[in-house]
């Protein structure tokens, strides 16, 4: 689905002292089938941002359109729960979530909400569950038993199993060991690119994710888009995302770091360690060192 | 969703009312309030509501914001208000119909407590708004001081106090979140019969039950690693500093409470 923003306000604690204005005139627009990445600095509006995408907040001013759906500050509930359908959002520490006896139930309690039969839904329930690497023998038991990574799985599991076509993740690896943060996104790519009308919204601090899975990147900064574009574009602008308290990825700084030394002219748009083994090595060849490597 | 709700919640702001020792402003609250409910005299109810006013605009808080949040107590209001009227059989009849009659005395009564209750919650929240829940506690905590001598646990029961009051906002966050979270996930609060919106709140209280417990027990952990054993022996960096200000303060309530007692004498 196609997200458009119009000049988006949102302001929190509406009417009280502690009113806050989290987005201020936010314009972009990010087309379908995409895998877009949102950084930012904490407190930028990232989050506020993507929960306006399935209507869980609404503008105070401006408007969101996302696909047939467009949502100003008067719209109804009734008409986003619609929408909720078809977008849906895996929000930070997921696992909190979890509610129900069992796993099973718990993951197909959103397919039944939108109208599923109780074995339709966990039919698909147990497809998603294996999906997410959840073994059958755990699927009777409660969430509440299971280790926090399992249950990280299982309510993002509960999240797939609502077939979206727009997954919406808000830091959906933070609190993950190394090799879980990797498993876990690999899960999410590999759902992006099953079908082709499938979009994600990657929000996320982890510059690394951000360069490797992204077709494009949107850099917010105090409640607007500060930039949008391919991710070797982003990244190539070091100076302006550390002004904004971001890093980039530890291969650009390295590659940046060769360039700047030895003044030759070396991409710095390799986000995995084969393409920055390759810009490395391709330095040491023009160097007329290659024999040596 | 809950962004109006006023109950424990500060306002850090810069006036007289939140400089005030938060000893004084107990005991002025507690004051009014006994001394509100035992009159019934026009001229000192009066003078309740100037100084509750006085009070409140000195405090800088804006009124409006304390109005949204009184939506819920309004209601208890008016109910109390609906009871006296129909209930009370004084004074002359005014409204006579088959099944109900009202009369003069109802309407008297029914607006006087309805009037009490409000300056009560006003001064009640005026003490909430303008007062850290840390000061709140050590406050009361102080003015509870003679009771641990008949072996009332005022210490602790100050830390529960204070601990319960920190929690309320901590809770509505982690509640806004859950309800989000399901909301995303097809549940649907506003539709459907009372039973239907009861069980759909199932899904945001066992996780909300859940994390309280976490919570708990990490914060009684994390006491424990600290070597925290109660309030033997232990001494306050914050001190509470009793000002001019807050003997001035006490006095103007005090001449309230006499001039109350001297009023009903004279009935």
């Amino acid at each position: 689905m196609q997200i458009k923003a119009d000049n988006l306000t949102y302001k929190y604690m509406k009417n009280t002292p502690f009113e806050k204005e989290a987005l201020k005139g936010l314009n972009i627009t990010i087309p379908e089938g995409r895998f877009t990445s949102v950084i930012g600095h904490t407190g930028s509006g990232k989050s506020t941002f993507i929960q306006h995408l399935n209507g869980l907040i609404k503008p105070s001013s401006g408007t969101v359109t996302v696909g047939d759906w467009t949502i100003r500050p008067e719209t109804k509930q009734k008409h986003l729960y619609e929408l909720r359908r078809h977008a849906s959002i895996v929000f930070q520490f997921p696992e909190h979530q979890l509610f129900h006896e069992t796993v099973l139930s718990d993951v197909a309690y959103g397919p039944v909400n939108f109208g599923l039969t109780k074995l339709e839904a966990e039919n698909r329930a147990k497809e998603y569950l294996e999906l997410a690497g959840i073994h059958p023998d755990m699927f009777d038991r409660s969430p509440f038993d299971l280790s926090g990574g399992q249950m990280r799985r299982v309510a993002i599991a509960g999240v797939l199993a609502l077939n979206p076509k727009l997954l919406i993740l808000d830091e959906p690896t933070a609190g993950l060991d190394p090799e879980g943060q990797v498993k876990m996104m690999e899960l999410f790519y590999d759902w992006f690119q099953e079908k082709k009308e499938r979009s994600i919204i990657l929000v996320t601090h982890q510059m690394e994710d951000a360069a490797r899975y992204s077709d494009e990147i949107v850099l917010m900064d105090k409640g607007t888009v500060k930039d949008q574009g391919r991710p070797h574009q982003v990244f190539s602008k070091a100076g302006e995302l550390e002004a904004m308290g971001l890093s980039v990825p530890e291969s650009v700084k390295l590659l940046s770091m060769l360039r700047e030394q030895s003044g030759e002219d070396i991409s710095t748009a390799a986000f995995t360690l084969e393409e920055t083994v390759d810009q490395v090595l391709g330095f040491l060849r023009k160097r007329g060192v290659s024999d040596r490597v | 969703m809950f962004d109006n709700v006023i109950i424990g919640q500060y306002v850090p702001k810069e006036s007289v009312i939140h400089k005030m020792d938060p000893r004084s402003k107990l005991i002025i609250v507690l004051l009014f309030i006994v001394f509100l409910f035992l009159t019934r005299h026009p001229f000192i109810l009066g003078m309740a509501v100037i100084l509750t006013f006085t009070a409140f605009s000195m405090s800088k808080i804006p009124f409006g914001y304390f109005i949204k949040g009184m939506r819920f107590i309004a209601i208890i209001i008016f109910f109390t208000f609906i009871l006296h009227l129909f209930m009370t059989r004084e004074g002359t009849v005014l409204v006579e119909w088959p099944l109900l009659t009202i009369y003069s005395g109802g309407v008297i009564e029914g607006s006087l407590i309805a009037l009490r209750l409000f300056l009560l919650i006003l001064m009640a929240s005026l003490l909430t708004l303008t007062t850290t829940p840390i000061d709140l506690t050590d406050g009361i905590e102080t003015l509870m001081k003679p009771l641990k001598k008949v072996n009332v646990p005022t210490h602790e029961l100050a830390l529960m106090m204070s601990i319960a009051l920190r929690f309320i906002p901590t809770l509505l966050g982690e509640t806004a979140k859950i309800v989000k979270a399901q909301m995303a996930r097809g549940a649907n609060f506003s539709e459907g019969s009372l039973w239907k919106r009861l069980k759909a709140l199932i899904p945001v209280l066992i996780p909300l039950f859940v994390q309280s417990f976490k919570r708990a027990e990490d914060l009684a952990v994390a006491m424990e690693a600290r070597g925290y054993n109660g309030g033997e022996g232990r001494t306050k960096f914050r001190q509470l500093k009793w000002k001019p200000l807050d003997t001035g303060a006490l006095s103007l309530f005090i001449a309230f409470a006499v001039l109350t007692v001297i009023f009903r004498f004279f009935e």
